[in-house]
C-alpha cells in the first residue's frame, strides 16, 4: 500500500491531477468519519473534510518527503483542522467535560435508539478520548499511528482509548441489564 | 470566474506570443477575431502553391500564387507582432480576462504554428514543387551554373515526357549527383542517332539556327562555344557546341534505339554533358519532375520567368 | 450481551458513508486549486522576467528564433540558405 500510494503522489505532482481522485475515492469515507465525529456536525464535516485533501494537494510535495503513511498523514491534517475549526467556534468550551449530560437510560429501548443512545455518549466525551476512540475502534488504526497523529505517546493513547471505551460500557451496562 | 478578474496585458507578453506564433498575441489581448486571421495566413502559401502547379507556368502566377504570398505571409509576421504591441500598450491593466485567456491555449496554438508549416512546406516540397539549384553548366545556355530551378512534381495522371521537355530524374547510375536536369529529346519507339554535332531523330537530322554572339551577351561569361536553337517537334531550344571546326571534341559516333518507357535525354551544352549518350535511356520512374520556373537566375534577372514552354 | 451490542454498534459507525456529492465536490476545487496554482506560476514566472530589461530582449529574442522556424525551413527549401 505505502509504495503504491508513494507512486500515486509522485503522479500527481507529475500533473497528473486526476490521478489524485485515486485518494479521495479511497480515504474520503474514513476523514469523513473521523471529522464527524469530532465536529459532531454533518456540515461541519463534509466542508473539512473537503479542506483537508485540498490542504494534502496543495501540499503534497511536503508529504513526499515524509516517511508516515499516506492515510496518517490525511489523519494528521484532519485532526489539527477540526481542532482549529472547534477552537474558533466555541474557546470557552473547549473543556468538553463541561457539556456532559447525563444520558439517562430509559425502559424498552430497541436497537435503534440504543445506537442514538451510544452515538450521543460518544459526542459527549472528550476531544482527545473521541479522536483516540474513533481512530481505534471505528478506523481500527494501530496504536503507534494513533499517537503520530495526536502527537502523544502510546500510552497516553491507551488509556484515553480505555477511559472511552468504559465510559461507554457504563452507559451500555444497566441498559443492557435492563433488558435482559 | 475567469471574467470577473481585471488584468494587465503585458506588451513584450504580446510581442514574444505574436513571434512565437503571428496571432497568438492579438488572441492574449483578446482579439480572437483578428488574431486568427493573422493566425491562418500562412495556409496561404501551400494552397496557391498548389493552384500555381495546377494551371499552366506563367510569370504571373510565379510571381502572384508562389512568391507574393510567402513574401505576405512573412509581412503578416512581423505587422502581427507590431499591432499585438500596441494592443497591449492600449488596452494596459483594463483587461478582462476571456475563456481563452490561458497558458494552454497559447502553447496549443503555438505548437501547432511550427510544427503544421513545416509538414506543409515538407509535403508541397515532395509533390508540388521543389527548388534546385543547379551547380553544373551541363544545361547552358538554357539553365546556367548557380540557377535555382522550381520543379513542378504536381504531373497529370499518365504523364509522358515529351521531345523537347525539361526533366529532373534520379541518377541512374551510382556515382555522380543524385539528381539531374536533362532535356528530353527522343521518347520511347524513337532511334536516336549521333554523329559528331550532327543528331538525326528518327532518321531525320534536327535544323538548327545559329544565334549570333551579339545576342548571347546577357548570359554572360559563361556561355562559349557555338550556340543555336534546336528545333525538335515543333519545339525551339538553344543547345550549345564547342568550337572546334575540326570536330574534335564532338567525334563520336552513338546509336539507339529507345526503349518502352524509356526517355532520351542530353545536356544543351552537348559537349560538356553527361547524359543518355553515357549511361543510356531514363526509365519513366526515375522522372522526378518538369521544370517550370527559373525564380533566381545567375547572372541576369533578364532570365527569371518560364523555361519550359512548349511553344 | 453488552459486548454484543457495543460490536453492531461499531459496525454500525463504520459502515457509515459520507454524502456520495463529496469526491466529486473535492475534485472539482482541486482542479480549480490547480488551474489558479498555474495561473499563479505564469504570473510569478512573467514577474521575474519583466524585471530585466535584459531578460525581456532574449525572451522576445529566443520567441522570434522559434517563431521563425518554419520561415527558416522554407528558405532551406526554397535552397536560399543551406544547412
Amino acid at each position: 500500500m505505502g509504495v503504491e500510494d508513494r507512486e500515486l503522489v509522485r503522479r500527481v505532482l507529475a500533473g497528473h491531477t486526476d490521478d489524485f481522485r485515486v485518494f479521495v475515492d479511497r480515504y474520503q469515507p474514513s476523514i469523513y468519519r473521523f471529522t464527524r465525529a469530532l465536529l459532531r456536525n454533518r456540515e461541519d464535516a463534509y466542508d473539512v473534510t473537503q479542506e483537508v485533501f485540498l490542504a494534502a494537494f496543495a501540499n503534497l510535495s511536503s508529504y513526499a518527503s515524509s516517511r508516515a503513511a499516506f492515510s496518517t498523514w490525511l489523519f494528521t491534517i484532519a485532526h489539527n483542522r477540526c481542532i482549529n475549526l472547534l477552537k474558533r467556534q466555541r474557546p470557552a468550551l473547549l473543556d468538553e467535560r463541561a457539556e456532559v449530560e447525563d444520558v439517562a437510560p430509559r425502559d424498552a429501548l430497541d436497537n435503534e435508539e440504543l445506537a442514538q443512545q451510544l452515538d450521543r455518549a460518544l459526542d459527549a466525551l472528550p476531544l482527545e478520548q473521541r479522536s483516540a476512540f474513533v481512530l481505534a475502534e471505528i478506523e481500527e488504526l494501530p496504536y503507534s499511528e494513533i499517537a503520530r497523529i495526536e502527537r502523544t505517546t502510546v500510552g497516553t493513547v491507551k488509556s484515553r482509548i480505555h477511559r472511552a471505551k468504559q465510559r461507554l460500557r457504563s452507559l451500555l451496562e444497566p441498559v443492557v441489564k435492563e433488558l435482559t | 470566474m475567469a471574467s470577473m478578474i481585471k488584468s494587465r496585458r503585458i506588451p513584450w507578453v504580446a510581442l514574444a506570443l505574436s513571434f512565437l506564433s503571428a496571432g497568438v498575441g492579438h488572441i492574449y489581448c483578446g482579439r480572437i477575431a483578428k488574431g486568427l486571421p493573422l493566425y491562418f495566413a500562412w495556409i496561404l502559401v501551400p494552397l496557391c502553391v498548389t493552384a500555381a502547379a495546377l494551371g499552366p507556368p506563367s510569370v504571373a502566377s510565379l510571381v502572384l500564387l508562389v512568391l507574393l504570398p510567402v513574401l505576405s505571409v512573412i509581412i503578416v509576421y512581423f505587422y502581427a507582432a507590431i499591432d499585438a504591441v500596441r494592443l497591449a500598450h492600449e488596452i494596459g491593466s483594463e483587461y478582462t480576462l476571456r475563456d481563452y485567456n490561458r497558458a494552454a491555449v497559447y502553447w496549443l496554438l503555438i505548437i501547432v504554428h511550427i510544427i503544421y508549416p513545416i509538414g506543409l512546406i515538407a509535403g508541397v516540397r515532395g509533390m508540388v514543387y521543389e527548388a534546385f539549384l543547379v551547380p553544373a553548366s551541363s544545361m547552358s545556355p538554357t539553365i546556367l551554373n548557380g540557377d535555382r530551378i522550381l520543379v513542378r512534381k504536381l504531373l497529370p495522371m499518365h504523364y509522358f515526357p515529351d521531345r523537347g521537355d525539361l526533366i529532373v530524374f534520379r541518377n541512374p547510375e551510382p556515382t555522380g549527383g543524385t539528381t539531374f536536369v536533362k532535356r528530353v529529346v527522343a521518347v520511347a519507339g524513337d532511334h536516336v542517332q549521333m554523329d559528331g554535332s550532327r543528331l538525326l531523330i528518327n532518321g531525320r537530322e534536327l535544323e538548327r539556327e545559329r544565334v549570333p554572339d551579339e545576342s548571347l551577351r546577357i548570359l554572360g561569361e559563361e556561355v562559349t562555344g557555338e550556340v543555336s536553337y534546336e528545333v525538335n517537334s515543333a519545339r525551339r531550344y538553344l543547345v550549345a557546341y564547342e568550337d572546334t571546326p575540326d570536330g574534335t571534341a564532338a567525334d563520336r559516333e552513338f546509336e539507339i534505339t529507345v526503349p518502352e518507357r524509356h526517355v532520351f535525354v542530353l545536356g544543351d551544352n552537348r559537349d560538356r554533358s553527361n547524359d543518355s549518350r553515357n549511361f543510356g535511356a531514363i526509365h519513366i520512374g526515375d522522372v522526378i519532375g518538369y521544370v517550370d520556373y527559373i525564380y533566381w537566375p545567375s547572372e541576369s534577372w533578364t532570365r527569371f520567368g518560364v523555361v519550359n514552354a512548349g511553344d | 450481551m453488552t459486548d454484543d451490542f457495543y460490536n453492531r454498534w461499531l459496525a454500525q459507525r463504520r459502515q457509515e458513508l459520507p454524502p456520495s456529492t463529496l469526491p466529486d465536490e473535492i475534485m472539482k476545487r482541486v482542479g480549480e486549486l490547480e488551474q489558479h496554482r498555474q495561473a499563479t506560476r505564469w504570473l510569478r514566472l512573467i514577474q521575474r522576467v519583466e524585471h530585466s530589461r535584459v531578460s525581456r530582449w532574449a525572451v522576445c529574442g529566443g520567441a522570434l528564433v522559434v517563431g521563425s522556424l518554419p520561415f527558416l525551413f522554407l528558405a532551406y527549401v526554397a535552397r536560399f540558405v543551406n544547412f
